[in-house]
């Protein structure tokens, strides 16, 4: 318990859109030494990117969250390519109506929340360091959106075709 | 004309003569195919001009959300590529070309972890593809054309420059070395003539 106070306090204090304080490595770095093995481990497989298989049951909620999320999400694609509104449950309509990027970062936005509801009035559980990570990854996400290197990749993708068939 | 060795017969005169009544009949035909492929040429420069204006619209439209092309999430690049681009051949201004028909992708199917603004990149990145398959395709038009621009260029020259003028020249010179010919025969006739009839007088 201990060791987990002493890892709660000596995290920098994240605010959505800001350039995060430190990497991910160091952050793990730093919880490997505070925390148990086992809740370590937990720690590690944790990755938002991929929260159906390693969201734990710590945050069931935020997995519950992050399922209507898709559920949404699988919505607006089927409404668009059947060309009709989308009928959303978590989201608000506007979100949709936005560019991707704005889109995206409202998306980001409503996960950021919804983690900061899970862990309010929580001090020092393990569910604060397991809510931190993520926001930690939301926040490394955020800042690698980036117009000029947008604009590479996608130059780099749109290149003029070379093999040309006769049909 | 210069080196040119003519036959001054009323054969090789009738022959000139054939040559530059056919030459005068081509000459309208290769300027006006000249022409028509000049037009041609322009036309597709300005249908390039349109594309590379409706690629730079798209750029411009994308321009307020392209930073989410950096999601370190997503490779993008790894949703699409190009199979091949489909053409067919047709004549354009009488030479065989291939025409844009379209681009066969290669599209990564979308799960549902993947995120929304992948979808509207896919759209970007096909557009922006398909044009550029049509410019190439344009710029392989013009190339064609202007070589065959240069071949009924040259044509046109060797028409106006020397194939005309020859059959006019050697046409006045064997006309002239006829008519000198028939003079000489004329004359040397009359000589003839005039001996024997002074020749029958004593």
């Amino acid at each position: 318990m201990s060791n987990l106070v002493y890892l709660v306090s000596s995290l920098p204090m994240l605010t959505f859109g800001q350039t995060p304080p430190m990497s991910l490595e160091s952050f793990l770095c730093e919880a490997k030494e505070q925390l148990s093995v086992s809740d370590y481990d937990a720690l590690c497989k944790l990755d938002l990117k991929n929260p159906d298989e390693t969201v734990g049951e710590n945050l069931l909620q935020f997995r519950e969250l992050l399922k209507q999320l898709k559920t949404d999400i699988l919505e607006v694609r089927n409404a668009k390519s059947n060309q009709r509104t989308a009928v959303l449950q978590t989201l608000a309509k506007t979100v949709f109506d936005q560019n991707p990027l704005e889109r995206e970062i409202s998306i980001m936005k409503w996960q950021w929340e919804q983690l900061t509801n899970i862990d309010f009035g929580e001090s020092f559980s393990f569910t604060v360091v397991l809510v931190y990570k993520l926001k930690l990854q939301l926040l490394h996400r955020f800042n690698s959106f980036n117009t000029e290197n947008g604009l590479n990749t996608l130059e780099s993708i749109v290149k003029p075709p070379k093999k040309m068939e006769e049909e | 004309m210069i080196g040119l060795k003519i036959k001054y017969t009323k054969t090789e005169r009738a022959k000139q003569k054939k040559i530059l009544k056919v030459s005068l009949r081509m000459l309208p035909l290769f300027e006006a195919m000249e022409k028509s492929l000049m037009v041609t040429i322009n036309t597709i420069a300005e249908n390039i001009e349109r594309i590379t204006q409706a690629i730079e619209q798209n750029k411009k439209e994308a321009a307020p959300w392209i930073a989410v092309f950096s999601d370190e999430w997503v490779e993008i690049s790894n949703y699409i590529s190009v199979n091949k681009v489909i053409t067919k051949p047709v004549d354009v201004a009488g030479v065989r070309v291939q025409q844009f028909e379209k681009v066969d992708f290669e599209v990564a199917p979308i799960n549902n972890d993947t995120p929304l603004w992948v979808d509207d990149a896919i759209v970007l990145m096909q557009s922006q593809l398909q044009l550029l398959a049509e410019i190439e395709c344009l710029k392989a038009q013009i190339e064609l054309l202007e070589e065959e621009l240069l071949e009924v260029r040259a044509r046109v020259k060797l028409f106006e420059n020397r194939r005309i003028p020859n059959a006019k020249t050697a046409i006045r010179k064997i006309s002239q070395k006829l008519q000198d010919d028939e003079r000489l025969m004329i004359a040397t006739a009359k000589v003839v003539k005039t001996k024997n009839a002074e020749e029958e007088n004593e």
